[in-house]
């Protein structure tokens, strides 16, 4: 444990290390074209240890000395297809793009998310502005792809389902442009691989991995922004490891190409999602390391490293900040249009995108002064108040925030009492008096005449010690009290008009209100009022309230004194790109951490590495769109980072005792190659489990590629000592596998038939939810018979029994294990499944009715109930549905006739309430089929409440 | 040979086990190195040989392994008298309930009532203010109702709780001493760490009145000055003095945590010590795996186990002492609640027949019973039938009759089985809900103990508590819905209350079992989690991390006439220790990265020890990041103490490194210090004691602008 020992040691391992850092700087041990054989057939290549940092001082001079480098033909070999690589790329391009572009406008209805992107795209088009989480440059990709084809933005993909067909929108053209960018994955991935080193197996390996993904089909055949995340994140790894092998020539234009194509791609990918951030950590994380070393080693002087360290600034900050911050740009340049997004933004904001009402406003505000009032912080609206009381505290008038302008956001800036008095005496009541800092006024309501009040009570909703509930009180005829008073206190004013600063200025001057008596300061914070507000937002008095939620601004004042028109004026600065670029950032950040509902589809991200339920993207009769992946890539991508960290914990471990395995000599280029994938899957997978939002599937994606290309990399390099047969073995085996489930799984990937046995046998793991009752299938006739056969061997007990179980069912749906099985995954109900179970219920229904049919009237209760419309209609309804299940009764009849008399006979024995009960019975199922049919959901008076009528009234609910 | 190994690793330092290798100079190592090429392989032996020699050369001239002495423990008595005195000056002095002794307070009362109560914290502080006050004569009857109670008035002996925090807090000041000493410096360096802690103004604030931190603080410092001299003797181990200082750093863990979850920083901070300690140890090729191995399992005893074991125990002394309920706590299940004292036991008939009638409770949530009245639905779009809800308390109208689905026909008694069809009819209305029962257990339903679901035959979709409140014309009670594929655990039930008025009907009567002690800790601790999630709020004096190193705003506790208390640190302590943090950090880099170009260091600022600090700082500093409740002030303070020693330890490092003429450089560098950090704390004694000001005073005291001392309450 001495530190020699320590230090030596770790001198050692960093000599290794610089090794590792500088073995893509050798280019011949790793190049593809003539060492990869050369590694095959003299694998004892690296295995030295010794020579290994001789060889390093040699690349460091030859990193040293630029022209010596230059001159050195074996320094650092440029990537270079070979014809044969280029055939069998080309080839595989062809058959992925087969499988990509196959029937790409099948369902020609609006699926999942298309919803919302096909919206953004007809949104651009038309140029209104609107806010979304996403950044712009995916939706924009769509618009221009659908401005292309024709798209003339208005049809407005309001609801999943809806029918393209009808309309004249462009939807494959616009789907081609994700699937073509999905399609482009396959040779990215080619070529990823191979310039990092791997055999030409691996990339073959690795582009038809990436090409029979099944979740990566699905995704990029319909318009969302995941394909093209992936795309950027892709190219980006693909210049860096083009840029990688550059290392050898630095400051070379290829070099410099490379380097800001990944910036650029990179910049790309974080305007496209901002999952794109975690691309940025990857590459980040690779240079900081690289750097590192290079800033640590004695040998590279200060002005190289410094230059290094720049170059990387430049291509890896500089520009894809450029890239992203040009995308807004466009952005902001297209939509100019007032939208649906204004409301979120500032006045100043909304000035640029068609709000020109608000331009200009008298300037000075006086005693006497009609003003609006807005919240400054939040945007949330302007001081409101209405003739509508609190239901809680004091129960006096109304103050809220409301968002949009009317008549009672009107205040008029007043007097205290006091002043009033001291006024009194002097004639100068009348005199225009300005609002400065400090001064003590009341806001009287400009409708209702109540004066802005606030008392020791608790707010409606924020039930906290330290806020005060804020009302309207007093009128025209009460005074009101001191609890009206409030000091005005300017927090912050404009340059352009200096005395914003000490006297209230519209617009320009951001004030506090204070409340004279409690101190507390009006603050808003978001929270909505219940029903009795109007859900309009809660206005409270806050006691050391924060600052930039206490602070507000006049909008828009008048004063009947003073003529409008030559009162000077002030308007609201137009914002400069930047502002306006801010300023969105910070709302998107707030609605995107807002994202903390539950959908049905939604996971976490324990459950993705394993696979353990897709998302329900689309679904009819028949046809059903679930994101899946090929389970065996999914699977094995996770193996091969495990094995990657643990090979690696082994490998400090033994390390640490002193140890040097080298792995074949194949460790530098395991650490280099699935290493960087490695932490590329962990930069993508982890952080989300950092964020509060609601997830999905598909944000494991881009992980995922990096997992893919890990796999591929870990099985080249745990194949190269074996022998060329048995690599070839192994790979096809793994191919041969991932083909047989990407084929078992394109139905519900592509939306193409299926049958419900082949869907039922597919299921790898009971949580994946696809419905498979919504295929057609013999099963079910099959399951009848043999069910009708067990009926007659049955004696009458068990026949009870038997109907418990649901007869037309092929597997029993009631039985709680599965129940618990499946519990998570839900399928909606899509029209498929609830035919299904109208059918089976109706099947059971019936037997039910003849077992009671001679003992009532039927339909009775409805008739007898004048007032119920709907229940006649359903009747209607039901008979019709019952004459279509007579045939089947028919033949049933013959085959129950036996039981049925056992049955009446049995049946004839209760008393009459239970006849009450059986009517009810009735009803219940009639609402059943109600519930179940959504074209019935109208409301419908209850009959239940006849037969209640006898019965004692119930007690009244604690409240 | 093999002696000289021996030696070698006994004699390992506290500057060398660590995490910053001890460089050597430039001759020596230029010499291996040029070795290693010329030989151009690893001769394991001579290298060896050669670090053995130098090893003995270093040997010699290492000092900075520290044994504590009887000067120490002087210091240690001193320190802690005058600690004493400047916490415990005017302590009786606002005779007012301030701040968060509303909480603390009533929880002492409450122990010596012996009656249950909830609190997210743990309650092993709380159990110490509670005997503090017992010794002292508090009777438990007050009930600190609301901040400004007068304690003369109602007749309150509180001083006695109030000493225990300061006394606890005091007893800081000499743990920073030991610490700043096991870490290698001298007793001016650790004089001068004791005076920063007991002069931070912020650390007495809090530790003069009934709050937690102070206590959690004591026992954070106390384990972390245990580890820091355990460091010492690691060349010894399982000797008497190993063995006392591991126990003592996972004992005062365990207390740390028991009294504040905040600890489990701390936790965290020991834990990556000791792996790393645990790593550096397996280089040594003569420790045996046999060695190793029972170093491990004594780590993880002393540090795992025990704390685990103390924490436990303070919840069974909790638990032993607070055996009476008044109320039943709804935030509890049943079987919790019925395992106190006072509590009133359920019981009902066992087996569960067509024709009984049941109340039926949602097992996994307290939201209550499944509920119906005779009120419809009023939604536009709902289907105007009779509201089904859940509604927490029992009542008739939760009452629900079981009878048989329309096709089958019940003859006298038949127990209702799993896979039944049933309809519960409500009783007081004759409505009827539609449903099939679906109990998890294959035998028949019995109450209470069986857990099932409930899934409509028709939609198979399962009865399911949404957590929704209803809006007012359903008497905001909860949703109940019926979900398809929902999870189980929101969709069980389970039947509180049989009644069998049935002829024949066998009666046996059972109530729910009681919890036993393990399952009282679970679940109290369960619930501790949820309630510390839900802490999201807009406290005016909340804050967030980013603004507590440079102490950015205060927190009021208190105002009174002509005084105030308003917790704010030293400035001047609270901004060196975060530079000096800072500046480590950065120093550090510099020199590795110098280091690695030159094969020189440019300072002589490699310290383990104060590295340790230093993660121990960031440990107890960053995780709050991450933690999206309601934060404080007073939540920094056990980082504040670990950037206070790094400063200290800092400053002695330098100063060590800077001058020849050693003792003027000290004098100097320390008292020019310790004048800026007393006349700061003289500048704000006013707001930490709560004595009187002037409103002069008040505007000086605001360095910064943030700073909202209350200067209307000044003279």
């Amino acid at each position: 444990m001495s530190s020699e020992k320590v230090r030596s040691r770790k001198q050692q391992r960093y000599y290794m290390n610089s090794e590792f850092n500088s073995a893509s700087q050798h280019g011949s041990d790793y190049d593809f074209n003539e060492n990869e054989k050369y590694n095959l057939a003299n694998p004892s290549n690296d295995l030295d240890y010794v020579p290994a940092y001789q060889k390093d001082h040699a690349v460091f001079q030859s990193t040293h000395l630029n022209q010596a480098k230059l001159a050195d033909p074996t320094s650092g070999k440029r990537f270079r297809f070979t014809k044969k690589r280029l055939i069998v790329l080309g080839l595989v391009f062809l058959m992925a793009a087969y499988f990509r572009l196959w029937k790409l406008s099948h369902p020609s209805k609006v699926v999942f998310d298309e919803v919302h992107f096909g919206k953004h795209a007809g949104l651009y088009i038309n140029r209104t502005f609107f806010l979304d989480v996403h950044p712009p440059l995916a939706k924009m990709m769509f618009a221009a792809a659908g401005k292309i084809f024709g798209y003339d933005g208005k049809f407005d993909f309001k609801t999943i389902g809806l029918d393209y067909t009808s309309t004249n929108v462009p939807y494959a053209s616009m789907r081609f442009m994700p699937a073509f960018l999905g399609l482009a994955m396959v040779p990215i991935t080619y070529i990823t691989i191979a310039a990092f080193g791997g055999s030409e197996e691996a990339c073959l390996l690795g582009s038809l991995l990436v090409t029979f993904e099944n979740s990566f089909m699905t995704i990029s055949r319909l318009i969302l922004l995941d394909s093209i995340l992936i795309f950027f994140t892709g190219l980006t790894v693909m210049f860096w490891a083009l840029f990688l092998r550059e290392e050898g020539h630095p400051f070379t234009k290829t070099w410099w190409v490379y380097l800001i194509l990944t910036g650029v791609n990179m910049g790309n990918a974080l305007s496209s999602k901002w999952v794109g951030l975690f691309l940025v950590g990857t590459i980040g994380v690779w240079t900081i390391k690289d750097l590192w070393f290079r800033i640590t080693d004695y040998r590279v002087t200060l002005n190289e490293v410094n230059k290094h360290f720049w170059a990387r600034v430049l291509g890896l900050i500089v520009t894809p900040l450029t890239v992203y911050v040009f995308w807004f740009y466009i952005h902001f340049s297209v939509l100019t249009l007032s939208g649906s997004g204004n409301n979120f933004m500032s006045p100043e904001f909304q000035t640029t995108v068609g709000g020109s009402h608000l331009v200009s406003t008298m300037r000075d505000v006086y005693y006497g002064s009609k003003i609006r009032i807005r919240h400054d912080a939040t945007n949330a609206g302007y001081l409101h108040s209405h003739a509508s009381r609190y239901e809680t505290g004091s129960k006096q008038q109304q103050v809220t925030l409301y968002s949009h302008r009317d008549d009672n956001n009107y205040w008029i800036i007043d007097y205290t009492l006091d002043q009033k008095k001291k006024l009194a005496n002097s004639t100068n009541l009348n005199e225009l008096k300005p609002i400065k800092n400090g001064d003590v006024i009341r806001l009287k309501h400009a409708n209702t005449k109540k004066n802005l009040h606030s008392h020791n009570l608790r707010a409606p909703v924020t039930n906290k010690d330290y806020i005060n509930e804020v009302s309207g009180y007093g009128g025209d005829d009460f005074d009101g009290d001191s609890n009206d008073d409030w000091i005005v206190r300017i927090m912050d004013g404009d340059n352009s008009v200096p005395s914003s600063f000490n006297q209230i200025v519209s617009i320009h001057s951001k004030f506090r209100l204070i409340h004279k008596n409690e101190k507390c300061a009006l603050f808003s914070n978001r929270v909505k009022l219940p029903k009795w507000g109007f859900e309009q937002v809660e206005v409270v008095c806050m006691k050391h309230a924060k600052y930039p939620k206490s602070i507000w601004r006049i909008e828009s004042a008048t004063h009947e004194k003073i003529n409008y028109d030559t009162a000077p004026k002030v308007s609201f600065k137009i914002p400069g790109f930047f502002e306006k670029f801010i300023e969105s950032h910070v709302v998107m950040l707030r609605v995107n951490n807002g994202l903390t509902g539950s959908h049905f589809y939604d996971s976490r991200p324990f459950s993705w590495i394993y696979l353990r339920r897709g998302i329900g993207y689309w679904s009819e009769k028949g046809h059903t769109i679930y994101l899946i992946g090929n389970p065996i890539i999914w699977w094995l991508a996770f193996v091969s980072i495990v094995s990657f960290v643990a090979i690696q914990l082994v490998l400090v471990l033994r390390d640490q005792r002193g140890y040097n395995d080298q792995m074949f000599g194949y460790r530098a280029q395991y650490m280099n190659f699935t290493g960087f994938f490695g932490i590329g899957w962990a930069m993508h997978y982890f952080p989300f489990f950092l964020m509060g939002r609601q997830l999905f599937l598909h944000h494991y994606l881009p992980a995922l590629w990096f997992g893919i290309v890990a796999l591929a990399s870990s099985i080249d390099i745990f194949t190269r000592k074996v022998s060329s047969k048995a690599r070839t073995v192994i790979m096809c085996a793994l191919l041969f596998y991932t083909l047989r489930l990407y084929f078992l799984y394109s139905p519900v990937g592509y939306g193409t038939s299926w049958t419900r046995e082949a869907c039922e046998k597919s299921k790898m793991l009971s949580s994946w939810d696809f419905s498979c009752k919504q295929y057609p299938s013999i099963a079910e006739k099959l399951a009848k018979q043999t069910f009708d056969k067990d009926q007659g061997k049955k004696d009458n007990e068990k026949i009870q029994e038997a109907e418990i179980v649901d007869p037309g069912q092929p597997q029993p749906i009631d039985n709680i294990d599965e129940e618990i099985r499946l519990n998570q995954p839900a399928p909606m109900i899509n029209d498929e499944d609830k035919k299904k179970l109208e059918s089976d219920w109706e099947k059971f229904k019936n037997e039910d009715v003849k077992g009671s049919a001679s003992l009532q009237p039927e339909k009775k209760d409805g008739e007898s109930n004048p007032e119920n419309k709907n229940d006649k209609q359903d009747d209607k309804a039901g008979e019709i549905q019952n004459k279509e299940e007579k045939k089947e009764e028919q033949k049933q009849e013959e085959q129950k006739k036996e039981e049925q008399k056992k049955e009446e006979q049995k049946q004839e024995e209760p008393k009459k309430e239970e006849k009450k009960e059986e009517e009810q019975k009735k009803e219940e199922q009639k609402e059943n089929q109600q519930v179940i049919d959504k074209k019935a959901e109208e409301p419908k008076v209850e009959n239940e409440n006849q037969v209640a009528k006898d019965k004692p009234a119930p007690a009244e609910p604690k409240p | 040979m093999s002696k000289a190994k021996i030696e070698l690793v006994t004699g390992s330092t506290v500057s060398d086990i660590s995490g910053l290798r001890n460089r050597l100079n430039t001759k020596e190592s230029k010499t291996i190195h040029s070795e290693d090429e010329s030989d151009g392989s690893n001769n394991a032996q001579e290298k060896d040989s050669l670090l053995i020699q130098k090893k003995k050369i270093e040997k010699k001239s290492i000092t900075s392994k520290t044994k504590l002495n009887k000067n120490d423990a002087l210091m240690f008595i001193a320190i802690t008298i005058f600690s004493i005195f400047v916490r415990c000056y005017k302590i009786s002095h606002p005779n007012q309930v301030v701040f968060d002794e509303v909480h603390f307070g009533k929880f002492a009362g409450q122990y010596m009532n012996r009656t249950y109560f909830f609190d997210l914290h743990p309650p092993l502080a709380k159990l110490m203010f509670t005997l503090a006050g017992k010794l002292t004569g508090y009777d438990g009857i007050f009930d600190f109702k609301s901040i400004g109670l007068n304690y003369d008035e109602n007749n309150v002996h509180y001083v006695g709780m109030r000493m225990l925090s300061a006394i606890l807090g005091a007893l800081v000041a000499p743990a920073s001493y030991i610490l700043v000493r096991a870490s290698g410096f001298g007793i001016v360096a650790g004089i001068f760490g004791s005076l920063v802690v007991c002069l931070e103004n912020g650390l007495i604030t809090q530790s003069r009145l009934i709050l937690l931190d102070s206590i959690m603080i004591f026992f954070t410092a106390y384990s972390a000055m245990s580890y820091m001299v355990f460091r010492n003797v690691t060349d010894k181990p399982f000797t008497f003095s190993w063995w006392f200082w591991l126990l003592s750093t996972g004992f005062h863990m365990g207390c740390a945590i028991s009294s504040k979850w905040i600890a489990l920083f701390l936790v965290a901070f020991i834990g990556i010590a000791t792996v790393y300690d645990l790593w550096e140890i397996i280089e040594d090729k003569d420790v045996s795996l046999q060695d190793y191995m029972n170093q491990f399992f004594a780590k993880a005893l002393a540090l795992i186990a025990l704390p685990l074991a103390i924490y436990i125990i303070s919840f069974i002394i909790h638990f032993q002492v607070l055996y009476k309920i008044k109320e039943p706590d709804s935030g509890f299940s049943k079987e919790f609640n019925i395992s106190f004292e006072g509590a009133e036991s359920t019981t009902t008939e066992k087996y569960i027949y067509y024709g009984s009638t049941v109340r039926v409770k949602h097992t996994n949530t307290n939201s209550g019973y499944l509920h119906s009245h005779k009120h419809n639905w009023q939604d536009e779009k709902s289907s105007k039938q009779q509201q089904v809800t859940i509604y927490g308390y029992p009542d008739g109208n939760n009452l629900f009759t079981i009878t048989p689905a329309y096709n089958t026909t019940v003859e006298g008694l038949k127990h209702v089985k799993n896979g039944d069809i049933v309809r519960l009819k409500h009783k007081s209305t004759g409505s009827i809900s539609g449903s099939s029962a679906s109990p998890d257990s294959k035998k028949q339903l019995e109450a209470i103990y069986t857990k099932f679901r409930l899934i409509h035959v028709g939609l198979n979709c399962a009865l399911y508590n949404s957590r929704q409140k209803l809006p007012k014309y359903a008497f905001e009670q909860t949703e109940v819905v019926c979900m398809r594929d929902c999870r189980p655990k929101m969709s069980t039930w389970h039947i509180e209350f049989v009644e069998n008025d049935m002829e024949g009907a066998k009666s046996q009567i059972i109530s729910y079992p009681k919890l036993t002690l393990w399952g009282k800790i679970m679940e109290y601790n369960k619930r501790m989690i949820e309630t510390n999630n839900e802490l999201i709020g807009d406290h005016p004096f909340a804050s967030r991390p980013q603004k507590w190193p440079f102490l950015a705003r205060g927190t009021a506790y208190w105002g009174g006439a002509g005084s105030v208390i308003y917790q704010l640190g030293n400035p001047a302590v609270w901004w060196l220790s975060s530079v000096s943090v800072i500046v480590f950090i950065v120093l550090v880099g510099v020199n590795h990265i110098y280091y690695k170009k030159t094969n020189t260091n440019l300072v002589e600022i490699d310290d383990a020890n104060i590295f340790l600090l230093v993660v121990g700082y960031l440990l107890h500093y960053l995780p709050f990041f991450l933690i999206g409740r309601e934060l404080f002030l007073h939540h920094y303070f056990a980082a504040l103490w670990f950037s206070m020693m790094v400063f200290v330890c800092l400053v002695a490092k330098l100063v060590n490194n800077v001058s020849k003429n050693k003792v003027m450089v000290q004098l100097a560098v320390y008292s020019t210090l310790s004048l800026l950090i007393i006349h700061s704390y003289f500048t704000y004694f006013p707001i930490t004691y709560g004595t009187q000001f002037t409103k002069k005073q008040c505007e000086k005291m605001k360095w910064r602008k943030n700073w909202d001392i209350d200067c209307s309450h000044a003279l």
